[in-house]
C-alpha cells in the first residue's frame, strides 16, 4: 500500500492462503476492494501438503477481496475475505464498472488441471495445460459474496474469512463462461457492458456481453457444469462478438471515443479495433481499424486512464517484452522496452523508446497528473511517514545529545544543510544504541541522508522527517556516518564518527 | 455344460468391461491427437512462409537478424522432432500421447514464428 502524498509504502500484507499470483491487484470502482487472483493451484492453506497426484482433490485456486478503509489508508484483513475455486490457474482479473457494478471477471489457465512432471516421462505443463480449445472466464458476483460474509457463511482459514467453493456454487456466486484457449486478459470496457478476453494461444478478441451474461444466469442458460459443479453459461448465449486480432492476444484498454486497443505479443503489435453500441453501430462495429508495429513482443498495455469509466485517450504505452536492437548494449541483459504512442489521430504514432532497466514492469495505471497532491515537505518538523503524524520522541532543534542509561544509549540527532549534530558517538562495545534523526529542513528537495557503514546503516530523510534506527555496537573501531543525498557545497562535510571502544 | 457357458460368458462379459473404459479414453484422446496434428502442421507451414520471406530477404549483416533466425531454426527443428514423435504415437493408436507430442511440437513452432517474426521486423520493419 502507497500512499501518494508521499509516495511510500505504508503498508505490506503476506496474502494469507495465497502463495503465488499473477491477477493483482485490481480494484473495485470506488476501492471497496482490492483483487488478488492465485496463481498456481495448491492446497488451502499452501502450508498444509498433498501430493501432486491429488491435485484434483485436494488443490484449490483462490481469489482475495481485500477491504480498503479510506480513512486509515490501510488494508482491514479483518474485514477481508476470500473465495475457494476450483483448482484452475486464475490469472487476470478486472472488476466490473457502470451496470456490472458489483461482479468481478477473472481469466484461467489449465483447465486440463495438468500436473507437469517434466522429466518424470509426462508432457511439460505448456503441453498439458493447453489441451483444450477453451478455460473458464470465471463470473464473481462480489456484492453477493459480501452478504454471504456478513452472514457467517464462512469458514476461517489463515486468519482470514474464507467462502468455500461449495457455498459459492449454491449461493449463485460463481458462473463460468468458456473462453478460448489459455486466456490472458479480462478487460471491462468503460460502460461496463462488454468484458473482452484474449486467448494468448487464440488469435480473437472475444467479447461477451454483461446483459446477455445477466440474461444467461437468471434463465439458467448453462451448457453443462464444471467437474466441481460450477455452472458453465452458454458461450454462444453470451457472446456478443468475435474479432481476429493477430498471433498471440494478450490485453485491451480503452479510448474516450469508443476505440480498444489489444496488445499482440507473438507479432509484436496493438491492434486497434472498434466497440459496438453505444460507441459505434452498423458496420462500423466490431471492426479491426489499424496495427502498428512495436518493438517487440508486447505485454501488457496501458492507455490514459483506460481502466476507467472515462478513460482520456491521447496516449497508449506498450510495455514490450524484448527490446533486442533498440538500444546500444550494455551486456547480455537487455532492458524492457516501454513505448510511447500518440492515439489520438487516425493512425496510431510511435513517439518514444524508453528502456526499463530493472524488472519487469507489468501492469500500470496512467492517470492525469493534476490527479495527484503530493506533499513537497513533509507537513511538520519530527514527521514519522509510517504513522503519517507527528513522532512524540522525533528530535527537536535544541535536545540534541548522547545520553547513556546503563548498556542503553540515545543519541537525538539533527541533521541541516551542512552538518550533523552531534559529530560523535562515543560507544562501547556491546552497547545498545538507538539514533532518533530528524531533517530539520523546510526547503523542497532538501533530502539528507544518514549512512553508517560496517553497521549496514541508510537512511534517506526528506524534509521534516523524523526516523529511528537501532543497532548493536558489537563491533569494535571507528565508523564514519555521513550524508549520502547530495544536499549542499559542504555535502562532503556534513560527516559525523561512531567510536566504539573495545571491551578491555 | 451350463455353469461352463455361464462362466465362459461371464469372462466375456469380465474383459469386455475392463476394454470399454480403455477404448472410450484412446477415443476421447483420438479427436485431441488429430486436432493438434492439424493445427501444427498449419502453424508449421505459417513459420515456413516467414522463413521463405527470410531466406528471400537475408540477413543483410544484421547480428540480430542472424541470432533471431538460427533461434527460430532451432525451434523449428525442435518442433519437427515432436511432430515425428507425434506421428510415431499416431500410427500405434497411443492416441494420448500424440497428443501432447502434437502440442509440443505446436508450442515449439510459435516459438520459431516469434523469433522469425522479429527478425522480419529488424530487417524490413514490418
Amino acid at each position: 500500500m502507497i500512499d501518494l502524498r508521499d509516495f511510500e509504502v505504508k503498508q505490506i500484507i503476506k496474502s494469507p492462503n495465497i502463495i503465488s499470483d499473477h491477477g493483482s491487484t485490481f480494484v473495485t470502482p470506488n476501492t471497496e476492494y482490492i483483487i488478488q487472483g492465485a496463481q498456481y493451484a495448491t492446497p488451502i492453506p499452501y502450508s498444509s501438503y498433498a501430493p501432486i497426484e491429488q491435485y484434483k482433490e485436494k488443490y484449490r485456486g483462490m481469489v482475495g477481496f481485500y477491504k480498503f478503509n479510506r480513512n486509515k489508508g490501510r488494508i482491514d484483513l479483518s474485514q477481508s475475505f476470500q473465495i475457494e475455486l476450483p483448482p484452475y490457474w486464475q490469472d487476470l482479473c478486472d472488476a466490473g464498472k457502470k451496470v456490472s457494478e458489483g461482479w468481478l471477471f477473472c481469466g484461467s489457465l489449465n483447465t486440463e488441471m495438468a500436473t507437469g512432471g517434466f522429466g518424470d516421462g509426462k508432457p511439460p505443463f505448456e503441453a498439458g495445460a493447453s489441451q483444450r480449445d477453451m478455460d473458464y472466464l470465471h463470473v464473481i458476483n462480489w456484492k453477493k459474496a459480501e452478504a454471504v460474509v456478513n452472514a457467517g457463511k464462512v469458514s476461517e482459514i489463515s486468519g482470514i474469512k474464507v467462502i468455500s467453493l461449495q457455498t459459492a456454487i449454491d449461493e449463485g456466486i460463481l458462473h463460468f463462461i468458456p473462453e478460448p484457449k489459455s486466456p490472458h486478459g479480462a478487460d471491462v470496457s468503460p460502460d461496463g457492458n462488454y468484458i473482452v478476453v484474449s486467448g494468448k494461444l487464440d488469435t480473437h478478441a472475444t467479447i461477451f456481453g454483461f446483459d446477455k451474461i445477466q440474461k444467461a444466469i437468471s434463465s439458467k442458460n448453462y451448457e453443462g457444469k464444471d467437474p466441481y459443479g460450477v455452472p458453465i453459461l452458454n458461450f454462444k448465449a453470451v457472446r456478443t462478438a468475435q474479432l481476429e486480432i493477430g498471433l498471440g492476444p494478450l490485453h485491451t484498454q480503452f479510448d474516450n471515443e469508443g476505440n480498444a486497443y489489444t496488445s499482440v505479443f507473438i507479432e509484436s503489435t496493438v491492434a486497434k479495433w472498434t466497440l459496438g453500441e453505444p460507441y459505434h453501430s452498423g458496420d462500423k462495429a466490431w471492426k479491426l481499424v489499424e496495427k502498428m508495429p512495436i518493438h517487440y513482443n508486447i505485454g501488457h498495455i496501458v492507455c490514459a486512464e483506460g481502466d476507467t469509466v472515462s478513460p482520456d485517450g491521447k496516449y497508449c504505452v506498450a510495455l514490450n517484452k524484448w527490446s533486442i536492437d533498440r538500444f546500444t548494449p550494455v551486456g547480455p541483459l537487455h532492458p524492457q522496452n516501454f513505448q510511447l504512442i500518440d492515439v489520438s489521430g487516425n493512425k496510431m504514432q510511435l513517439l518514444y523508446d524508453m528502456p526499463i532497466g530493472i524488472g519487469e514492469p507489468h501492469y500500470v495505471q496512467m492517470i492525469k497528473a493534476d490527479k495527484l497532491n503530493p506533499w513537497l515537505v513533509y507537513p511538520e518538523v519530527g514527521f514519522d511517514p509510517a504513522t503519517m503524524t507527528k513522532d512524540p520522541k522525533a528530535t527537536m532543534p535544541g535536545n540534541e545529545g548522547v545520553k547513556r542509561i546503563g548498556n542503553d544509549v540515545e543519541v537525538r540527532m539533527t541533521a541541516i544543510r551542512s552538518h550533523f549534530n552531534p559529530e560523535h558517538i562515543k560507544v562501547k562495545e556491546g552497547d545498545n544504541v538507538k539514533i532518533y534523526i530528524t531533517n530539520i529542513e523546510r526547503a523542497r528537495d532538501a533530502t539528507h541522508g544518514f549512512a553508517i557503514e560496517g553497521y549496514n546503516i541508510n537512511l534517506s530523510l526528506e524534509p521534516g522527517e523524523s526516523s529511528t534506527v537501532e543497532f548493536t555496537a558489537d563491533k569494535p573501531g571507528v565508523y564514519p556516518f555521513y550524508c549520502t543525498e547530495f544536499c549542499s557545497a559542504l555535502h562532503l562535510e556534513m560527516a559525523g564518527y561512531l567510536l566504539v571502544d573495545p571491551n578491555k | 455344460m451350463k455353469s461352463q457357458n455361464f462362466l465362459t460368458y461371464s469372462l466375456f462379459l469380465i474383459v469386455f468391461l475392463i476394454t470399454i473404459p480403455v477404448y472410450a479414453s484412446d477415443d476421447a484422446f483420438k479427436d485431441s491427437a488429430l486436432s493438434w496434428q492439424k493445427q501444427s502442421t498449419e502453424t508449421r507451414a505459417k513459420v515456413m512462409a516467414v522463413y521463405k520471406e527470410l531466406t528471400e530477404i537475408g540477413d543483410q549483416g544484421n547480428a540480430d537478424a542472424k541470432d533471431l533466425i538460427a533461434d527460430a531454426v532451432t525451434q523449428l527443428g525442435e518442433g519437427d522432432k515432436q511432430l515425428k514423435a507425434g506421428d510415431d504415437k499416431l500410427a500405434k493408436s497411443e492416441f494420448e500421447k500424440a497428443s501432447y507430442d502434437y502440442n509440443m511440437a505446436w508450442q515449439y513452432y510459435v516459438k520459431a514464428a516469434t523469433a522469425g517474426l522479429n527478425a522480419k521486423r529488424i530487417l524490413t520493419g514490418q
